[in-house]
């Protein structure tokens, strides 16, 4: 693995698969302590997100994690679950608010409930967490007042507040600068955590969502907006090199596109296109990948194993259902669990 | 990110909330001549033989004067109600369908939002709709759109000869204000009731908070409500046989949105206006009867700003006549202008032209035997509607002075349009979809007995498959509807009531209790955990038992509602569970001449339940009302 410290935010295959190779090993303690983590959002009208967790070597599955921990149900819509050291934060869009739980517990430890506006994903630098916030809506569904929040790790207060271009998303941090892919407008914002605001801006393909970290340091990102006429999806993805800001190579992508993962040699990137196929792209590639590993319905979300190389894809069904983790060597389909409703990521530990 | 906010704005739709014209003859009765063509029971269309029809009893729309629709159909009736929260949006499930497949029509025309396919039933005030009619069962061919799993007939009686005036203040808990009024006069000629209603509630009751540790009780934020209405019945003779008859209802309601239990800080809010208008032309003569009707109708929602709104143009004209004293028909044809000016359809606005035709035959061959037949068809210029037919049979096995044993059939193919959404909505609105189509059956047994004691009982079982039921999903990018699912559905309606003497007092027990399966039979994939399992948020069982006793000028009123587990995801495998309510009313009448007063007081939730309708959205505990009203009569004027 490169020795640069790139932290990815947006799909959470990634942060796993990072956090394994540069943590400490530990002796597991807690019933969650090592296995596969599935993000659920949940749907809005009944508010029941939540995390299921997959033991891989008793192929257990524990649904609602947080419920079977502490008693409650999280709800709301879970968009991620971001692990730090002994905690892990569970970003809830729909209540506004992150929870802190015990890593390998899931046992509440706070609730963080200020300084959030529908947020997203989150990231963490030099003791500080950055987390994304779409805000909230205007009377045309738009938005305006898209932010990073960031609080201190160990009392959970804000410390500051950065607006950002419309739709703030993925965040990761690099070379100590925070990096936020604004989903809702065509640019990557900078943010220098010592003067707290946004320092720079770089122009990529519309509807900048994802990042993910080849073997070369460079970074990708998978974007994806809406022709206003037609609403026919267009994506696309950016190598950029973030240290001087460059774009590397740009191509598009035809249909719709989300989930970017990256394998954990750093050589191949995998997104989900149109919610039914999985494609493969070399990280050499100069345009589109038509190199479909597999296909199926109602894909959701998409992670990497680390270790085995496996796919897990998350299939939410008729989103109004429990979802299916599908599990594929290659093209193969190995193994299926069922998880909570709509599937959107993995987090392996 | 369209594709989230799409799903945001589609998640709402389908949490909140088609028109198709559809006939109510046999409510429209002139002045003086109420009952005329009641033959056999009390449908809601002459026509409807075999089906199932329930009247809400008079003393029950009384005692609950400031509810809406919402709460009555779920105290009192076997539809189920799934409400958003205390005064929220609340979406109908009737025999297991979904909130799109009840028609709810306004003299006989469907005032389901047309974006939406359905109806509020929060916005309905019995303040304005002291007549309620439900019909259980598909009946598309009399109805139109919509019209599968039931139809609710919604509006306000003709007033009695001579002058009325009636005024009612409530207050309750949560501070809760009512105010009724209305006021009305009919002689041989003409009739006018003018009908007003406000109610307004801070709505701040406290909960147990289910999604926080340690289960905190917190007081409910952001669920403040008021609601404003008008509506106005009148009428008046032209000539020896004509009539003409202005009707209109004002719905103004402003309220903030309840969230759910785990957000703290909402600031949502909704302003609903509906404005229905119609006027009729009416011949009555000995045989035959016609008329002609013209509706408009305006809604507008404003959800946190944004607005859309909708109108309808809807014509038409039904001519009925008698062939001979057993056998009538009637033929109808109806028109209707559909627009909607949206936001959410990117700045287009969308119309589209709708025209049914339909039929009817009644006969009564035998005096034990009553037959109808019916057939419609509705035309559209995207897809083509389903033909849609109805037969029914209604048997007298026995009669006699204190008995009647009655054994009825039913067999109609029912239908359901595209909403304008599921057509025009972009992104993801499908020009490719097809009506959602049903075809149904159902055999009854209705029996009467007793002279002192009273006994009524009814027992129907049902059974009713839908293909091409619209669903909404992913499509790669964004939701679109597709024609996806088939369902099956089946179950058993049973009522039953006893009235008897008790002492000086007259005591009614009426028990009601639905049993409905309603199974998805189609996968969308072979991971699809959903098939063969019930509908999410339509109960297995309900049931429900009133009490009512009466003596002298005393009313006292107990009921009971058992709400059976409902499926909150498609595949069962997480649930909400049973819960029981019990509510009281007690009404003492004073009469002083011509004015007569009416206390009352009221507890809802006496037990104090904690329960949720909708997944993690909070519902009131024990709480109180107490109401007085006001009514001054002069039949000689």
């Amino acid at each position: 693995m490169n020795n640069i410290k790139l932290t990815l935010v947006y799909f959470l295959a990634v942060i796993g698969l990072l956090s394994s190779c540069t943590e400490n090993e530990e002796v597991p303690k807690g019933e969650f302590a090592q296995g596969v983590f599935v993000v659920n959002e949940g749907n809005f009208s009944s508010s029941n997100g939540s995390v299921s967790f997959y033991d891989e070597s008793s192929k257990e599955v524990s649904q609602d994690i947080f419920a079977l921990a502490n008693e409650v149900a999280a709800g709301g819509l879970i968009q991620s679950l971001y692990f730090h050291g002994d905690r892990a934060f569970i970003i809830d869009n729909l209540g506004s608010k992150i929870y802190v739980v015990n890593a390998e517990t899931f046992e509440l430890i706070h609730t963080i409930e200020e300084g959030f506006s529908a947020p997203r994903y989150m990231t963490v630098l030099n003791g500080l967490a950055y987390v994304t916030n779409w805000g909230p809506y205007d009377a045309n569904f738009n938005l305006t007042d898209s932010y990073v929040s960031v609080f201190d790790l160990e009392t959970y207060e804000e410390t500051s507040s950065i607006p950002t271009d419309q739709g703030s998303e993925g965040v990761v941090a690099f070379g100590g600068l925070i990096y936020v892919a604004n989903a809702n407008s065509n640019t990557i914002d900078v943010i220098d955590p010592t003067s707290e605001s946004v320092v720079s801006q770089i122009e990529v393909m519309a509807g900048p969502m994802t990042f993910a970290e080849d073997k070369d340091g460079k970074a990708w990102v998978l974007s994806q907006s809406y022709d206003p006429i037609t609403w026919e999806p267009k994506a696309g993805l950016t190598r950029l090199d973030l240290s001087n800001e460059e774009i590397l190579v740009d191509f598009s992508i035809t249909g719709g596109a989300k989930s970017l993962v990256i394998d954990s040699n750093g050589e191949n990137l995998y997104y989900i296109a149109n919610g039914s196929s999985i494609i493969k792209t070399p990280i050499t590639a100069m345009q589109e990948s038509s190199d479909e590993v597999f296909s199926g319905t109602s894909y959701y979300g998409l992670g990497i194993h680390p270790t085995s190389g496996q796919f897990y894809v998350g299939n939410a069904g008729d989103f109004e259902s429990n979802g299916t983790v599908q599990v594929f060597d290659g093209a193969e389909q190995v193994n299926s669990f069922p998880c909570g409703v709509t599937p959107n990521g993995f987090v392996f530990r | 990110m369209v594709y989230a906010k799409t799903s945001i704005i589609v998640s709402f739709i389908w949490s909140v909330t088609c028109l198709s014209p559809a006939t109510l003859f046999g409510q429209e009765l002139p002045v003086n001549e109420l009952n005329e063509v009641e033959i056999r029971g009390n449908r809601m269309s002459e026509y409807a033989v075999g089906a199932k029809t329930t009247i809400t009893d008079s003393a029950i729309i009384v005692t609950n004067q400031p509810a809406s629709l919402a709460d009555l159909l779920n105290d009192y009736t076997s539809a189920h109600i799934k409400s958003h929260g205390n005064g929220m949006l609340s979406s109908i499930s009737f025999r297991g369908t979904g909130p799109e497949h009840t028609a709810v029509l306004w003299h006989g025309v469907n005032i389901g939002y047309p974006m939406l396919g359905q109806s509020d039933f929060s916005l309905i005030p019995l303040a304005l709709n002291d007549q309620l009619q439900i019909q259980h069962g598909t009946g598309s061919s009399l109805y139109g759109t919509g019209a599968l799993g039931g139809t609710i007939a919604v509006g306000s009686t003709q007033p009695a000869k001579g002058l009325k005036f009636g005024i009612s203040q409530w207050a309750g808990s949560f501070a809760t204000f009512n105010t009724h009024a209305n006021a009305s006069y009919a002689n041989n000629r003409y009739f006018i009731k003018l009908l007003a209603t406000r109610d307004q509630s801070e709505n701040n009751f406290t909960f147990t908070n289910t999604t926080k540790l340690g289960m905190p009780t917190e007081t409910q934020e952001n669920a403040a409500y008021e609601r404003l209405g008008f509506g106005l019945e009148s009428g008046v003779k032209l000539g020896a046989k004509g009539q003409l008859l202005i009707s209109g209802q004002f719905l103004d309601m402003d309220r903030q949105v309840q969230p759910s239990m785990n957000v703290s800080d909402a600031d949502d809010f909704q302003l609903d206006k509906n404005l229905r208008l119609r006027t009729r032309y009416a011949v009555n003569g000995s045989a035959t009867n016609w008329y002609v009707q013209y509706a408009y109708i305006d809604d507008e929602i404003n959800y946190n700003g944004g607005i859309t709104q909708s109108n309808q143009h809807v014509w038409r004209s039904e001519i009925d006549h008698r062939f001979t004293s057993g056998l009538k028909g009637s033929l109808a044809v109806d028109h209707s202008l559909v627009g909607v000016s949206a936001e959410f359809y990117q700045g287009h606005d969308v119309s589209e032209t709708r025209t049914n035709i339909w039929m009817s035959l009644l006969a009564y061959p035998k005096p034990w035997l009553m037959l109808s037949a019916n057939l419609r068809q509705a035309f559209h210029p995207v897809y083509k509607a389903p033909l849609s037919p109805s037969l029914g049979a209604e048997f007298v096995l026995r009669e006699s002075n204190y008995s009647t044993h009655r054994i009825s059939l039913m067999a109609a193919r029912g239908f359901r349009i595209p909403t304008l959404n599921e057509l025009y909505w972009e992104p993801g609105g499908n020009l490719d979809l097809i009506p959602e189509d049903s075809y149904s059956a159902e055999l009854g047994y209705h029996g009467e007995s007793g002279e002192q004691v009273k006994f009524n009982y009814d027992i129907t079982g049902y059974r009713m498959w839908v293909t091409n039921w619209i669903l909404w999903r992913p499509n790669g990018s964004f939701w679109s509807p597709e024609n996806l699912r088939e369902v099956d559905v089946y179950g058993l309606e049973t009522s039953a009531e006893i009235t008897h003497g008790l002492g000086l007092a007259r005591i009614s027990w009426q028990g009601n209790y639905a049993y409905t399966k309603s199974i998805n039979r189609t996968a969308t994939d072979q991971f699809d955990r959903s098939v063969d399992k019930q509908l999410t948020y339509t109960p297995i069982h309900k049931g429900g038992l009133t009490v009512t006793s009466s003596l002298k000028t005393w009313t006292f009123l107990v009921n009971n509602v058992v709400i059976g587990e409902r499926f909150i995801t498609a595949d069962n495998e997480n649930s909400l569970p049973a819960y029981t309510l019990v509510n009281l009313r007690l009404a003492k009448e004073v009469r002083m001449n011509r004015y007569n007063l009416n206390i009352h007081a009221s507890v809802n939730n006496l037990l104090n339940t904690s329960y949720q309708s909708v997944a993690n959205r909070a519902m009131p505990g024990i709480n109180y009302q107490i109401g007085i009203n006001l009514n001054f009569i002069n039949p000689e004027l």
